[in-house]
């Protein structure tokens, strides 16, 4: 993979991962006003460990990628957009 | 007052027969099968207290109903009415606690939807989709009023105590509570992507944390009669405020509860010798449970908790343990916890471990339930009636009012163009909600806000009672989409949470620091006008409730277009929610008369809330026709002028009328509610400088 090719499979993911977050958690952003730096849980947009099951069930179906047996699956992985993105490229890569 | 128990009706795995119950209770038996009526693919646990499939078809039959939720409520309500005549029957109000309610009948409507069957319009139409009480109350000849309770597994507490209160106030001589719900697979799915499943029958307070499911019904007739059960001595609620499934882990909401139960049945902690709790075996109940009764009752008293041989029976269960607690109290025993040892590190220093019934000597009991959104209940059941000091019934009053809709928040200048309202406060932006639960945050808000309820901090003082209709459609759909795309193991934790009738409240009450008691009443049309005249009784009973927010809202979903395209519809469907504060604080509208009847007594129930005060003006909300001999000068038809709002209309009808007073366009306004189902709700609201002194709250 050229590194344009990781760019561009990058800001296809980030885009992937603010629609999921907003259909899915209900948030009142559109998905390109997200900001994939803001932390999601806590003071950020108060998500809580319900939504955290909800996020990793949807995004094993949409990326086909098995987070709840994964072995680098942790909480930091799901505090923001950008930790999810790296997170799903890492489990896409390792089923790869 | 207390109010006596007259006759008890049971439909559980571990009996029909109440002795025969309370000896299998004592024993230490529990209804804990692998429940074999539905598949469960990718589920761990098949584990409930349930009834097998072929009682449960012999059930249904019985029953003379398809959907098993009815069939136990109808079961269970049978025998709690046997020795009334068909005039006593006629006069008895019906108040149903549910958490799912017909869930059988709304899965094959669901199954319907996805073209596996045909879309059957009956199935929209019965009372079991919207109005579980009616259901219940014409497969029994009941006439009376009747409502359905539904703060999911709070349901049955709830119940209970608004069928104290509405006695207490004379709106009901003969009240039966009937509890009901059946375990289905999307009950199963929902716990279990909350991660709240225990993979064996529970074990409250002992090893290993996790909830079991149960089912059954279980009925309480309520009423004068020669040789009583037992008492119900008080009750009260209060709402956490703090998250959507998860209770406060300090407990300190479910303590609120306990004290003001206490006040309310005028008891000192020592009086209650027993405990009957939530114990629902989850990490998040369980000790938050466990720091309130420590709290308010120290470590002396024993606490049983009866899912761990009934199941967590959702709606049911603030019914059938209350119904387990008062056996016990006649029998001089305390019901065990069975698997409660060995005790986990916080636990009840008493849990009536041992595996069988311990005896003991006490006179009073308290039961207490919990639930999704945060709402807490606990009665207070003793052996023999006690006499209360009767309290003056206070006036109520009008604090505030919100309404929320395509109106511009005036519902009274949209009925009657010439008048001008006042324009309304700063909206509340609700965040990650869904649409019902957004309309209802909103309308409460601007409530709030008019009757200067700080929007910060904690209000302990501030109840709440809400109406829904076909409630979170969306977060219904979602779950169902979920469910069906994912599979049954992979659904929407977040959309099950979200989904249960009493989610929109918790929601609110947790954005304005609401933290009173929370009720929520699942009628379908008139259940906004059912809130108004249940949180007026909350206001004239409990002391300690300063304030009643009594509100509803209805948003557009599958069910409403469903509703519409069947032609089922009496005029286009509005997205609108209504919500009034309620005080004993002279202000410038007061509730001058409130009345409820079934759909049959429309003139007498009017003739009881106007009492002869003549109103110039009646607004009607009505799903079907609007009869010609209303009282007043003028009628406004609001659902004809603003569109069809089956929860909401019931509340933006004293809306209007509010306004219209508050502006001196008319001194006495009449709201009228009418349901086919849900009967008939009448509130009469003046201006007091009128200086009428008779009054009829």
């Amino acid at each position: 993979m050229t590194a344009l090719e990781r760019v561009q499979r990058r800001r296809q993911a980030v885009e992937d991962v603010q629609t999921l977050f907003v259909e899915h958690l209900m948030l009142d952003v559109e998905p390109q006003d997200l900001d994939p730096d803001a932390p999601l849980f806590g003071s950020g947009h108060a998500l809580d460990s319900i939504d955290a099951v909800e996020l990793v069930v949807a995004l094993e179906n949409r990326f086909g990628v098995r987070l709840q047996e994964s072995r680098v699956l942790s909480i930091p992985h799901l505090r923001t957009v950008n930790t999810v993105v790296d997170l799903v490229i890492a489990e896409t890569q390792e089923a790869a | 007052m207390s109010i006596p128990v007259a006759r008890i009706g049971i439909c559980t795995p571990l009996g029909r027969d109440l002795e025969a119950f309370w000896t299998r209770i004592a024993a230490g038996d529990d209804g804990f099968i692998e429940v074999d009526r539905f598949a469960l693919p990718g589920l761990p646990t098949r584990w409930a207290s349930a009834f097998d499939g072929p009682t449960t078809a012999k059930l249904c039959a019985e029953a003379g109903h398809d959907d098993p939720a009815v069939a136990f409520a109808i079961l269970a309500a049978r025998d709690a009415v046997a020795e009334l005549s068909a005039e006593q029957r006629a006069a008895t109000a019906l108040i149903c606690a549910t958490s799912a309610g017909a869930a059988d009948t709304h899965d094959a409507y669901d199954r319907a939807r996805r073209g596996k069957s045909d879309l059957d319009p009956e199935l929209l139409a019965g009372g079991a989709f919207t109005s579980f009480a009616s259901v219940i109350a014409d497969a029994l000849g009941l006439g009376g009023a009747r409502t359905t309770v539904s703060t999911a597994c709070a349901s049955g507490g709830h119940a209970l105590g608004l069928a104290i209160d509405l006695m207490r106030s004379g709106d009901a001589e003969r009240v039966l509570v009937v509890g009901a719900d059946a375990v289905h697979a999307s009950l199963f799915a929902g716990f279990h992507s909350a991660g709240a499943l225990a993979p064996r029958p529970c074990s409250p307070f002992g090893e290993g944390f996790g909830m079991s499911l149960g089912e059954g019904a279980g009925a309480l007739l309520l009423g004068a009669c020669e040789d009583p059960v037992a008492s119900l001595l008080g009750w009260s609620g209060s709402c956490d405020a703090y998250h959507a499934t998860a209770p406060d882990p300090r407990g300190e909401g479910m303590a609120r509860a306990f004290r003001s139960a206490l006040v309310d049945a005028q008891l000192t902690p020592d009086a209650v010798g027993a405990f009957n709790a939530h114990g629902t075996g989850t990490e998040a109940n369980d000790p938050a449970e466990t720091h309130a009764i420590r709290a308010v009752f120290g470590d002396r008293i024993p606490v049983s908790a009866s899912k761990s041989q009934l199941g967590h029976t959702q709606g049911a269960a603030g019914v059938l343990e209350a119904i387990v607690a008062t056996l016990a109290l006649r029998h001089q025993h305390l019901p065990p916890t069975l698997r409660s040892t060995p005790a986990r590190r916080v636990a009840p220093a008493d849990p009536v471990a041992g595996g069988r019934a311990r005896p003991a000597r006490y006179d009073a009991v308290m039961s207490h339930s919990a639930a999704f959104g945060g709402t807490n209940v606990a009665v207070i059941i003793g052996r023999s009636p006690r006499a209360r000091e009767p309290e003056p019934k206070s006036p109520v009053f009008l604090a505030g009012v919100g309404a929320v809709g395509p109106f511009e928040g005036s519902v009274g200048s949209a009925l009657d163009p010439a008048h001008r309202p006042s324009p309304s406060g700063s909206p509340l932006r609700v965040r990650r909600a869904d649409p019902v639960t957004k309309l209802l945050t909103q309308a409460v808000a601007h409530a709030t806000a008019d009757a200067d309820v700080p929007r910060h901090g904690a209000h302990d003082g501030v109840a709440m009672v809400i109406g829904m209709a076909d409630g979170p459609q969306d977060s219904m759909r979602r779950f169902v989409d979920s469910r069906d795309q994912r599979g049954l193991g992979q659904a929407s934790a977040a959309a099950f949470a979200r989904m249960v009738f009493n989610a929109p409240a918790g929601a609110a009450a947790a954005a304005l620091g609401l933290r009173g008691a929370n009720l929520t009443l699942w009628s379908g049309h008139g259940a906004g006008a059912q809130a108004v005249l249940c949180g007026a009784r909350l206001l004239q009973h409990h002391g300690d409730v300063q304030q009643v927010v009594c509100a509803a809202a209805d948003e557009i979903g599958y069910i409403t277009a469903d509703r519409d395209q069947l032609g089922r519809l009496p005029a286009t469907p509005l997205a609108a929610g209504g919500a009034l504060v309620l005080s004993r604080t002279p202000s410038d509208v007061q509730l001058k008369g409130a009345a409820w009847g079934p759909p049959t007594q429309l003139d007498a129930v009017i003739a009881k809330a106007i009492g002869g005060l003549e109103p110039d003006r009646t607004v009607v909300s009505s799903d079907g026709a609007v009869p010609a001999t209303l009282p007043g000068q003028t009628q406004y038809i609001l659902d004809a002028a603003l569109g069809y709002a089956p929860a909401a209309s019931g509340v933006l009808a004293s809306t209007a009328a509010i306004e219209w007073i508050r502006a001196g366009v008319s001194g006495r306004v009449l709201a009228v509610s009418i349901a086919e189902e849900s009967g008939v709700t009448a509130l009469l609201w003046a201006s007091p400088t009128l200086g009428d002194d008779d009054d009829r709250t």
